[in-house]
């Protein structure tokens, strides 16, 4: 390559890149990066489910929150507890159901009372399994917090089911 | 299910463990007023107005409960005489969008808080409890209530209006409490009480009591 292609850009960077063997480490390359918009393949092949689909900036338009209290109303007290138990929440969620949780868990707080919901996949989990994990899960929750914990779930035949499209 | 922990202190305050039925408080007399003074064990309380106020984020959310409220005051004959929207409160925050540096970018973030009261006007104790709880378990996630009760209460015997201790001038005020006196403040008192009871029994049905509370005032004097 000459100074002269090199200078004007006329041919490809790539060979002039394997001669000098450099590295890019700039922030050039990961710029235009926001929270909760997954970045574009090539040819299309990433699978999204609808919540995953639609950015931060169309909430309570195209998709609500996963958290229903009232710690954060004005002058409402029990904002960090009701965070971190949610957080709980869903981290044992994730664990016990072994891969099967189809969609994020929807926390519900009627008075003392938590509910919660969320999509099973039926691919990797047999119908007792699931009846038994929603009574250990309902009892351990329950005795962690000391409050009537009640999961309302429903059950989907794949995770193929829950692709809303591909990105 | 555990009882929700608004209804348990709504009615330890109350000082009554359940529903009154309202055919027993017809029958306690007034009679008792004579012996017992300030006693209210089996009275059952009376409210000049309830007033329940409801908070949320989402406006959709509060509309709604509103209609269920209107909707369920109409059918148990509770008399709603006011529904308004206070201003809503915005608390707004704006934190750091980076981790580490960077000062100069920020996120803006707000918390909308929404509110609606409505205003019941004359309810006995049981109607009000009944008509509380209902409302209170059918509260959809996320709603917060303030429920303020402004009872009646019995005047206290000892203090008396000053035009009624300038009539009796040459007896002594130390002998007030035993005198003849008292027993016709007590008897004012008792017509007072009597006045109070009778709207609280024809409260007990369903429709006609709205009406029948707008025509008799509860006047305890």
């Amino acid at each position: 390559m000459s100074l002269h292609q090199v200078l004007f850009r006329t041919q490809p960077m790539g060979c002039f890149l394997h001669i000098s063997r450099g590295i890019s480490l700039s922030a050039t390359l990961a710029k235009n990066r926001k929270s909760g918009v997954p970045k574009i393949t090539p040819f299309r092949t990433k699978p999204l489910t609808y919540e995953e689909a639609i950015p931060p900036s169309r909430m309570n338009v195209r998709k609500g929150w996963l958290s229903f209290n009232t710690s954060n109303l004005h002058e409402e007290k029990r904002a960090g507890e009701t965070t971190f138990e949610d957080f709980l929440v869903r981290r044992f969620l994730t664990g016990t159901w072994h891969g099967s949780l189809a969609s994020e868990v929807v926390i519900k707080r009627r008075h003392n009372m938590l509910v919660l919901s969320f999509l099973v996949s039926m691919e990797r989990i047999l119908p007792r399994q699931v009846y038994f994990l929603q009574g250990y899960t309902e009892r351990m929750l329950s005795g962690w917090f000391k409050m009537p914990v009640k999961i309302e779930l429903q059950t989907v035949a794949s995770q193929k089911d829950m692709i809303f499209k591909k990105i | 299910m555990a009882a929700p922990l608004v209804i348990d202190a709504a009615l330890s305050k109350m000082g009554i463990l359940r529903l009154v039925p309202h055919h027993m408080s017809k029958v306690t007399p007034v009679f008792s007023f004579c012996k017992q003074g300030l006693s209210t064990e089996n009275q059952d309380e009376l409210y000049r107005q309830i007033t329940v106020e409801v908070k949320g984020h989402n406006p959709a959310v509060l509309n709604s409960y509103q209609k269920f409220t209107m909707m369920a005051a109409e059918e148990l004959g509770v008399n709603i005489t006011k529904i308004f929207e206070p201003p809503r409160v915005i608390t707004r925050m704006s934190l750091m969008k980076s981790v580490f540096v960077h000062k100069k970018h920020f996120h803006q973030y707000e918390m909308r808080t929404l509110y609606r009261v409505f205003e019941f006007k004359n309810l006995t104790g049981s109607t009000a409890s009944m008509f509380l709880e209902y409302i209170q378990r059918n509260m959809p996630e996320g709603v917060a209530m303030k429920v303020t009760k402004h009872q009646l209460e019995r005047f206290p015997e000892h203090l008396k209006h000053p035009s009624k201790l300038r009539d009796k001038t040459e007896e002594s005020l130390s002998n007030s409490l035993e005198s003849p006196d008292s027993s016709s403040l007590g008897s004012n008192s008792e017509s007072g009480s009597m006045q109070s009871i009778k709207p609280s029994s024809s409260l007990s049905s369903a429709h006609i009591s709205s009406k029948s509370s707008k025509t008799t005032p509860l006047d305890v004097k």
